[in-house]
């Protein structure tokens, strides 16, 4: 089923974000709309984006009035070559990026003060002088003053320990970890603190096809326990087809239409194995090429720049393919544990 | 060849090379005929420095005492001014300047002038330490405050960290290898800036004997193997402050490692 993207006549507004951190908990949990009604503590939140258009100087526009909605309790992937703009929309969802134009909605509220929303970085960004039990504890200390130590001690070791890290490695610093093993830890960081919103960035990509796998299948388990809404952003079009509900392609700083991922759930490594699997391979492959081939055109983008821009994006799409396919073919991945 | 794990080996060269500095120091003696007073034997200044053992014992405690009050003072204020530079840039503008002056004025001319406002006194060498050995602790620990990988600083304007939570649980602990970087280049400049304070202080023939006051008083004398002898003792006074200072900064530092 195809979910159209929704192009409504919304008036774009500029927000009034600051790139100054923001040092009072209000102030942070004020960028977010509010609703009223009462809602379950960890309800997952829906995420409207409204026009949002990010420019970085005079001519330089990162995202072009992106319209979309991502409905709660969903896992959403954005996919799409290097510089399309998905981390720039990630981090404007986040409110780690100002919006030039346009509105995020997320509703009900998800307040990052609060850990109601919470980011996966690229990288693990464990903090070295903290052990892997102390960097989760990190994120309940900055989002729960009232915890008591003892509480924060067994939410964090149970928050590891649903990431499947091994008890003797609670108390290993960073430097102690393999990189599989940090980014557990910093999924756990993540998780910990109940997230409505779930967002990641590119959290797999520096790991070997086997912890990657195994990442996703955690990632899958703990939404399967605890729903939230998870905005994944991700070069590798087969991850996406895996982990996601609707899958939205960008390219060239817009956003494609919504598809929908109707693979069985739940889902782990042996849905790669269906039919269906291939097939919304190709769709999102093809959809990925159709969009890069429209943001590319001189109407678009400006004329004499269409056709690099289009050669250099069917090359990154192909190497994207060329990428997922190998993660498929390989069962040999080293350990990365 | 890895260098780890070698232990004295790695020392060899190092020994090899005094030997030869030594043998050639000996020879100059013996071809050039040179007076004592010039410059005596290394026999000669051992032997003065074995006499003078007790008063290079004492000189060295106390230059000892004075480097080392001065290098933990500067650590203390080093670190609290960088601490406050860190908090906002119309502060680093307003204060920068003056943490320039530091470095730039040259201390030689500014001890007699602190001789007289604070008297021939313990207090004003550490006073002269602290301000010689200030300059790199401030400007590494500013730096290390400031260069905050981006992630990292997400991760806590994400969670809405206050400024205090922000400086205590991210800006500072990433500036610890900062400030033990600081810290190596103050411990050797920490035993100059006492030696250096003790020249003048002694002057004023009060009871202070660091080893500064015994350079100068063995100078007049025309004591010159001694004197070199306490040349020697203040080298190695500076080396154990600066490995003593290595030693920990490794031991920390194992701690801080960055892995990402």
């Amino acid at each position: 089923m195809m979910r159209s993207q929704e192009r409504t006549a919304w008036r774009p507004v500029i927000l009034k974000r600051t790139t100054r951190l923001r040092w009072t908990r209000q102030a942070t949990a004020s960028i977010f709309t509010h609703e009223e009604k009462p809602v379950l503590e960890t309800a997952p939140a829906a995420i409207r984006c409204r026009g949002v258009t990010v420019r970085f100087g005079d001519d330089s526009e990162v995202l072009r009035g992106i319209d979309c909605r991502f409905p709660p309790g969903e896992i959403v992937s954005l996919i799409g070559a290097s510089g399309c703009g998905k981390t720039t929309l990630l981090r404007v969802i986040a409110g780690l990026l100002p919006a030039t134009a346009g509105e995020i909605d997320i509703s009900p509220a998800a307040r990052p003060n609060r850990g109601e929303l919470a980011f996966v970085f690229q990288q693990p960004t464990l903090l070295p002088w903290r052990t892997a039990i102390d960097n989760v504890a990190l994120s309940i200390r900055l989002t729960d003053s009232g915890a008591s130590t003892a509480e924060v001690r067994v939410r964090a070791a149970d928050e590891l320990a649903a990431m499947e890290l091994p008890r003797e490695a609670f108390e290993r610093f960073p430097r102690e970890l393999s990189g599989g093993m940090k980014m557990r830890v910093s999924l756990a960081r993540a998780l910990v603190t109940r997230p409505r919103v779930l967002l990641l960035d590119e959290p797999f990509a520096a790991l070997d096809e086997m912890s990657r796998g195994a990442l996703g299948d955690l990632l899958l388990r703990r939404w399967d326990s605890r729903p939230f809404t998870a905005v994944l952003v991700t070069h590798n079009i087969a991850e996406a087809v895996l982990l996601s509900h609707q899958i939205f392609v960008m390219a060239g700083g817009r956003i494609g239409i919504g598809i929908t991922d109707d693979l069985p759930r739940p889902r782990d490594e042996s849905v790669r194995g269906l039919s269906e699997f291939g097939k919304m391979y190709v769709r999102v492959s093809t959809e990925l090429r159709r969009l890069a081939g429209e943001a590319a055109s001189p109407r678009l983008s400006g004329a004499g720049e269409g056709d690099d821009r289009a050669a250099a994006t069917e090359s990154q799409i192909a190497q994207m393919g060329v990428r997922a396919a190998v993660g498929n073919a390989r069962d040999d991945g080293s350990d990365g544990e | 060849m890895s260098d780890r794990g070698l232990g004295w080996v790695n020392w060899l060269p190092t020994l090899v090379l005094a030997g030869i500095v030594l043998a050639a120091w000996q020879a100059a003696i013996w071809l050039g005929d040179l007076p004592p007073i010039l410059l005596p034997s290394p026999r000669a200044v051992l032997i003065a420095g074995w006499e003078s053992r007790l008063e290079l014992l004492r000189g060295a405690w106390v230059t000892g005492a004075a480097a080392v009050s001065g290098f933990f003072a500067s650590l203390v204020i080093g670190t609290l001014v960088a601490a406050v530079m860190s908090q906002s840039k119309m502060l680093r503008l307003a204060m920068y300047p003056y943490v320039i002056l530091l470095q730039t004025v040259p201390i030689v001319a500014i001890a007699p002038l602190l001789v007289i406002w604070s008297g021939y006194e313990f207090r004003t060498v550490v006073l002269v330490t602290l301000i010689i050995s200030l300059f790199p602790i401030i400007n590494s620990v500013t730096e290390g405050l400031l260069s905050i990988p981006a992630d990292r600083f997400d991760l806590f304007r994400l969670y809405g960290a206050s400024r205090w939570e922000v400086l205590f649980q991210l800006r500072v602990p990433s500036a610890v290898s900062n400030l033990m970087l600081g810290a190596k280049t103050s411990a050797g400049l920490a035993v100059i800036g006492a030696i250096v304070a003790e020249f003048f202080v002694g002057n004023g023939g009060a009871n202070y004997s660091g080893l500064g006051t015994l350079m100068t008083g063995w100078q007049t004398l025309g004591r010159t193997a001694p004197l070199m002898a306490a040349l020697c003792v203040s080298t190695l006074l500076g080396v154990i402050m600066f490995v003593s200072v290595q030693i920990v900064s490794t031991t920390i530092l194992r701690r801080w490692m960055d892995t990402d």
